[in-house]
């Protein structure tokens, strides 16, 4: 093949050969006609020529060299990093031969004839790119056989396979083990054909052993947070496409302390097939001592409603990587925390100085500078937030001025990746939930767009809200455009949307931008593409809808999501195409999916606005019920959560019944159904009133199921709803809410062996969002409840728990009205309460961490020390 | 001087009314925007109407060549003549384009065909007409080289020819990188093209001092 | 008179092959030169490059003093040149042709152009390609000649036109000599009627300048004696320079008498006469020359 690879190249390169010897023959031998044998070229021309050579050779092999081997940002990366060492010595050499080639060109200009000099650079160029590519793909393509043959060949034949066994965040000198023998410290670096000469796989039954060794506190780990690793103490670590890889099992400990591991992962370096080509397993361990530490300085946060100050910041900052992690993480389950990323912006940018809208405008270039720097904005990062807290300060005018100049500045700018949902904007930045980084290669300083397309998105919604238009009354019979009104138009949608959409000229992220801001601008526009062809493929712009394969016209797609009076009118018209689409859409594949698919959340928009219409979601309700109802069994559960979904979506138009119904036919038609879950936005007295709505109406249908006989005691149909039923009480209770929290502490000190009494506490440690359970309790709820709320008094200790836990600790007069009160209640609450006062009254340098050991995935914070010693305490 | 040029001019007039017939057809009628940089439809009819063009200005080796060489006029009146046709022949679908574009005929006409671009664009698509005349003189340059260069009364003829396939390449270059390239390399790439054309155009005067007529 | 076209060792090459070599020629002020040759001879290279059009590979040529390449404006503006194969392109009308030839020149004469092309019932309006082919050339002239040139170079200026309109053209250009001092070289075949016009003549043969001669001198000077033998060497007067010599039963004696006198009787000389100029331009240029060629060094060719 390699040889046949170099035969291809030469007919290519002969082949390119071709159209530039033709000219290059016929003009010298016209020339000879009547040129003077002996007259030379002038040297005027020589110069001429050989400069204008190598003008064109610079600035090609510039671009060239700065896309291929350079840094510049550009899109398109001319040697990606997962390119062999033997491809990458191919185009070493290709450089160095075109280089020379060049050279030599230069020179035959210049002495001999420009002529032969560009034909042959031409010819040698294109015939030489032509054949080293045909030789890199053979080259690939023999590797890929390579690596797939890998688990095939006999050690003997392999070559070693470097692994380089690292923790997460890089940190050394943690002592690693695999299947019980010591290797050595991270980060570690062996060959598979080394490994296994040093580690026999583990059966079953030794890694059990080996897990008793090593004690049973290691098995299990409950995370401050509330999560518990359930790993074993020996973690299976998975090294594909290594051989003899199953079976092995790893355990690390730094200074003693034994990590709780996680899955390992793996990925790959350097050039595969080559010396440089490694497998690096990130071992994603946690080191419970540094994990309380974070959770300390969380807590004291907590306790001072989240306001904390530079003191604070250092000694978070200090544990890195970890602890930006932590609040990440945390972030999505306690929103409060966001104040802490306030404060940061407010160190990053002087936040705290904005008092007008000089002040807020100066802290907002300052935020674009630093973006542009870090190549890396999110929403919900401090930034995000910083920027979210100067919009009601910035001067309107002045932030549409400099927007429409960032336009011209970056006129390609990503402007983010957006996340598009029913009800508006979700966030802008890179979807997903960690802060978006943009360090590599393609965005460059542009990134600095992205918050100035936040503070215009920003204003956009406020602008709307201040004024929200009354629905425009178009011509029912006549054209589109005339549910469209420009007079509705706010700043941002009269200045900023038409210059957004003549920018999609060259970007076309400007239209989905600018399909986010909205306006009669943007409306006009998309109504007048050609929406009315239908789509059958995923190119044109179209869309795919669901998981299935049928798509949508791009523009009738954006047309579709309008939520304005042309959106509404829009739907009305096309309702049966649009209903013939999601009859399209929803299939059992989407059901297993869980949730309603994007391309056909049309249905849901007009509900409760559509006048005394019913909306559409409403008008295929019965269709999409009767699609439910007619899934295999198997996937009725997917099928009900699919429905109690859709409902959810379009309450309050849907009804208790029609949840009770959906949830009656699958019971009635599967051995087992769990209640599903409502979406995460749904109120939860909203939820409650649903449940309740379905629990009536299950207690009716199960009131009127005869008894199951004998032999179905267990799994008769009556005794299948009664389960049901259970759960439904059981979901009712937990939800977060007055009425679940009035409701349960009514049952549970009306019922004494209540169910719940013996699973509170686990319940409160781990779901924040019980307040109102937790304060019936503190003051009505006795003794055995009390006790039992303490720890999620202390491990959550924001203000009103803490309150609660004094309350429980220190009022006598709580005491003295309350007889329920008991004295281990009052022990226990002040035995918190003194734990966490302790917490408070700790000084902050204390718990910094001095000794971390080399984060070096973070630059800010770190401070390499000695590397060995890691203590929180 | 005038005269000359008039004479120059009147040989390819007609292809300039058929380019400005082109240029006014297209520009009120098309629904695609108009763009030099995302589409090959205004860069092939420049490239066509210049190339002509040259080959009918440019070229030293016709009848007609060689009848206004030996009317008694300097080589640098001939060649003062022939840019000054050229850069009428250019101007003028250019002066089209300003005035179906600018005077916003083509956005009305396109808003009463209910073109979603239209009225918002305007008139802002007049900014292409600096591609327009960067185009021209692109290839008035190169191609006029390749004649001026055949008949200098040295070897090496095919060298015109060379060199504009060369800086033809590097123009499609330059052109397919626009589209995506950040704004700074735009600016080097641009920038080099000028320095390619205003280098070339002034070795077509030079070397057209020289120039031999062989009709 | 001062020669005001002069061509010194003047040659060009087209590729390898040589065209005009060692070229040597001096045409006074205000006469009118004929330049005969042969098809394919250089005559047309000759007259492109003393009009600049192409440059010399070797040697110089001057016009009115301007030994540049190419010769400045000024000199252009002084040179009036018509090139067989050199037209207007299709688009140009007649009058089109005179606006040129008053912009290359301030002195010319339009009203006189407009008279002549009337007097071949040529329009001013009309197009170049509905015109015959001596019209075209009619028209051609006409511009060159309005223009008040100090220098005419003409190439086959004849070709395609009548037998009325080759007098008027070559009238026109004696009198333009005559009264204006005009120097023209006229490049043709037709003998007859250069004959009559020129006053000098130059034969171009095998790349170079075989004769060059005031016309007067050379009928004076040009003798053709008939011998029933080829006469010795010695027989023949010094000062008499055979050009040619023939043999077959009667032998051709080409003779040109350098000095004053009659050229004395040669021994088996049977008659003598004088030849025409077409009589000697094919005698000349009918064979080979390197028979009896002279040596084309400007010594022996020059006048």
């Amino acid at each position: 093949m390699f040889i046949l690879s170099i035969l291809l190249g030469i007919v290519a390169f002969s082949v390119w050969c071709i159209p530039f010897a033709l000219p290059v023959w016929f003009f010298n031998k016209s020339n000879a006609r009547w040129v003077p044998a002996s007259t030379k070229r002038d040297p005027i021309v020589v110069r001429h020529e050989v400069a204008t050579i190598l003008v064109i050779l610079l600035v090609w092999g510039g671009v060239m060299s700065l896309s291929g081997f350079g840094t510049a940002q550009f899109s398109v990366k001319f040697l990606d990093d997962g390119l062999s060492e033997t491809i990458r010595s191919y185009y070493r050499w290709a450089t160095v031969v075109g280089v020379s080639l060049a050279l030599i060109g230069l020179v035959i200009a210049w002495r001999y004839s420009t002529t032969f000099a560009v034909a042959g650079l031409l010819a040698l160029g294109l015939g030489g790119g032509a054949a080293l590519q045909s030789l890199v793909s053979d080259q690939q393509t023999w590797e890929w056989k390579q690596q797939h043959s890998h688990d095939e060949t006999e050690n003997s034949e392999r070559r070693p396979t470097t692994i380089r066994f690292q923790l997460v965040d890089n940190i050394e000198g943690a002592d690693l083990w695999i299947n019980g023998v010591h290797l050595g410290k991270t980060p570690y670096e062996t060959t598979d054909i080394e490994l296994f000469s040093k580690v026999k796989p583990w059966e079953h039954d030794e890694r059990r052993e080996a897990e008793k060794m090593g004690g049973d506190e290691r098995v299990v780990y409950h995370t401050p947070q509330g999560q518990m690793l359930t790993q074993w103490g020996w973690c299976p670590l998975h090294l594909h496409g290594v051989q003899d890889s199953s079976n092995l099992y790893y355990r690390v400990e730094l200074n003693g302390v034994s990590g709780y591991s996680h899955v390992s992962s793996q990925e790959s370096v350097g050039p595969s097939n080559s010396p440089d080509w490694v497998r690096l397993m990130t071992l994603d361990t946690v080191f419970p001592a540094w994990e309380t530490s974070i959770e300390e300085l969380l807590d004291r946060a907590r306790m001072n409603n989240y306001e904390v100050d530079a003191e604070w910041w250092d000694a978070f900052e200090s544990y890195g990587s970890f602890a930006s992690q932590r609040l990440n993480g945390a972030l999505r389950e306690e929103p409060q925390l966001k104040q802490l990323l306030m404060r940061r912006a407010e160190r990053k940018v002087q936040l705290d100085s904005v008092i007008d809208a000089a002040s807020a405008w100066r802290v907002l270039m300052e935020i674009e500078a630093q973006v542009s720097q870090a190549h890396e904005y999110h929403s919900e990062s401090d930034m995000g937030l910083a920027v979210d807290f100067l919009v009601p300060f910035l001067d309107e005018e002045q932030l549409v001025n400099y927007a429409l100049i960032a336009m011209k500045r970056w006129p390609r700018a990503d402007l983010g990746s957006t996340m598009w949902t029913t009800t508006g904007f979700g966030t802008y930045g890179t979807a997903g939930t960690n802060h978006g980084t943009f360090g590599g290669s393609g965005h460059g300083d542009e990134v600095g767009a992205w918050p100035i397309a936040h503070a215009v998105w920003r204003l956009d919604q406020r602008l709307d809200a201040a004024s929200r238009p009354t629905l425009a009354q178009g011509d029912l019979n006549g054209s589109l455009e005339t549910w469209i009104d420009p007079t509705t138009d706010n700043l941002v949608e009269r200045r900023i949307v038409p210059e957004l959409i003549k920018l999609s000229r060259e970007n076309s992220n400007a239209v989905r931008y600018a399909g986010v801001l909205g306006g009669s601008a943007y409306e006009r526009f998309v109504v007048r593409h050609n929406w009315r062809e239908p789509a059958t493929d995923p190119f044109n712009g179209n869309v795919r809808i669901g998981v299935s394969e049928v798509y949508m016209n791009g523009w009738f797609h954006k047309l579709v999501r309008l939520d304005s009076p042309l959106g509404t009118e829009f739907r009305r018209q096309q309702k049966d195409r649009l209903l013939d689409i999601a009859r399209d859409a929803f299939d059992e594949n989407s059901i297993m999916v869980g949730s309603i698919p994007d391309g056909v959340e049309y249905l849901f928009l007009d509900s409760g606005n559509a006048g005394n219409r019913p909306s559409l979601a409403m008008q295929f309700w019965p269709k999409f019920d009767g699609m439910m109802h007619a899934v295999p069994e198997h996937s009725r559960q997917e099928a009900l959560r699919e429905s109690w979904t859709y409902l959810a979506r379009m309450w309050p138009e849907s009804t208790e019944e029609m949840f009770a119904k959906s949830f009656a036919d699958a019971a009635e038609n599967s051995d087992y159904i769990y209640v599903p879950n409502f979406p995460d936005d749904f109120p939860a007295s909203e939820q409650f009133k649903i449940l309740s709505g379905v629990i009536e109406s299950e207690e009716q249908r199960v009131s009127k199921l005869p008894d199951d006989p004998e032999e179905q005691r267990y799994d008769g149909p009556k005794h299948r709803a009664q389960r049901g039923l259970s759960q439904l009480k059981e979901r009712l209770f937990e939800l977060p809410c007055i009425e679940s929290a009035e409701l349960l502490v009514t049952e549970m000190t009306a019922d004494p062996k209540h169910s719940w009494r013996g699973r509170l506490q686990g319940f409160l440690a781990y779901d924040r969002e019980h307040e109102d359970l937790l304060r019936l309790i503190t003051n009505t709820g006795g003794a055995e409840l009390q006790k039992q709320i303490i720890p999620a008094l202390e491990t959550h200790p924001i203000p009103s728990r803490r309150e609660l836990l004094r309350k429980l600790a220190l009022h006598e007069e709580l005491r003295n009205l309350d007889t329920s009160l008991e004295d281990s209640v009052v022990e226990e609450a002040r035995a918190a309460e003194a734990r966490l006062k302790a917490l408070e009254t700790k000084p902050l340098t204390e718990m910094h961490l001095t000794e971390l050991v080399a984060p070096q995935s973070n630059d800010d914070q770190s401070e390499e020390t000695d590397g060995d010693a890691a203590s929180a305490e | 001087m005038l005269t000359l040029a008039r004479w120059q001019l009147r040989q390819v007039n007609y292809l300039n009314w058929v380019m400005v017939a082109c240029v006014v057809i297209w520009s009120m009628f098309t629904s695609e925007l108009i763009s030099f940089i995302h589409g090959a439809t205004m860069a092939s009819a420049i490239f066509v109407h210049a190339a002509l063009i040259v080959l009918i200005l440019g070229s030293s080796s016709t009848s007609g060549a060689g009848f206004i060489y030996s009317q008694g006029f300097s080589r640098d009146q001939i060649w003062c003549s022939q840019a000054l046709a050229l850069l009428i022949s250019a101007a003028m679908p250019c002066v089209a384009f300003l005035l179906t574009v600018g005077t916003g005929l083509r956005a009305l006409l396109q808003e009463a065909m209910g073109s979603p671009w239209f009225p918002l664009l305007g008139n802002s698509e007049l900014s292409e007409l600096k591609w327009m005349l960067l185009a021209y003189a692109a290839v008035f340059s190169t191609f006029g080289y390749i004649w001026i260069r055949a008949r200098q009364p040295s070897k090496d003829a095919a060298a015109g020819w060379m060199v504009a396939v060369a800086q033809i390449a590097f123009f499609i270059y330059c052109w397919t990188w626009m589209r995506f390239a950040p704004p700074w390399l735009c600016n080097v790439l641009v920038g080099t093209a000028l320095l390619l054309i205003a280098t070339t155009t002034l070795a077509l005067w030079k070397f057209h001092q020289n120039v031999e007529v062989q009709a | 008179m001062e020669p005001v076209v002069i061509a010194a060792g003047l040659g060009r090459d087209y590729g390898t092959q040589t065209i005009l070599q060692g070229v040597n020629l001096s045409v006074p002020k205000g006469s009118v030169c004929a330049l005969l040759g042969r098809n394919g001879v250089g005559k047309t290279t000759l007259l492109k490059l003393l009009s600049s059009l192409i440059q010399p590979t070797h040697g110089t040529c001057t016009i009115l003093g301007d030994s540049t390449w190419p010769k400045t404006v000024t000199t252009l503006a002084k040179t009036g040149v018509v090139i067989d194969g050199f037209e207007p392109p299709l688009v140009a009308r007649v009058k089109h042709l005179l606006e040129l030839g008053a912009a290359a020149s301030p002195s010319f004469d339009r009203k006189r152009a407009d008279e002549l092309l009337k007097s071949r019932n040529i329009n001013p309006a009309r197009f170049w390609t509905e015109l015959s082919k001596g019209q075209k050339r009619w028209c051609l002239l006409v511009t060159a000649l309005c223009r008040k040139c100090d220098v005419l170079l003409l190439d086959e200026p004849a070709d395609g036109l009548d037998p009325q309109s080759r007098v008027d053209l070559y009238q026109m250009v004696r009198r333009e000599a005559n009264e204006t001092g005009m120097t023209a070289l006229i490049a043709t075949h037709i003998i007859s009627d250069i004959e009559r016009v020129a006053d000098r003549l130059a034969i171009l043969h095998e790349k170079s300048i075989l004769l060059e001669s005031d016309l007067d001198t050379l009928r004076d000077e040009l003798w053709v004696i008939i011998c029933d033998a080829a006469p010795a060497a010695a027989d023949l007067p010094a000062s008499a320079e055979v050009l040619h010599q023939t043999t077959g039963n009667l032998t051709e004696i080409w003779i040109r008498q350098h000095e004053s006198g009659d050229v004395p009787s040669v021994s088996g000389e049977l008659e003598r006469r004088k030849p025409t100029v077409e009589e000697l331009f094919r005698a000349l240029t009918g064979k080979p020359s390197t028979e009896v060629a002279p040596d084309p060094t400007p010594e022996t060719v020059g006048s």
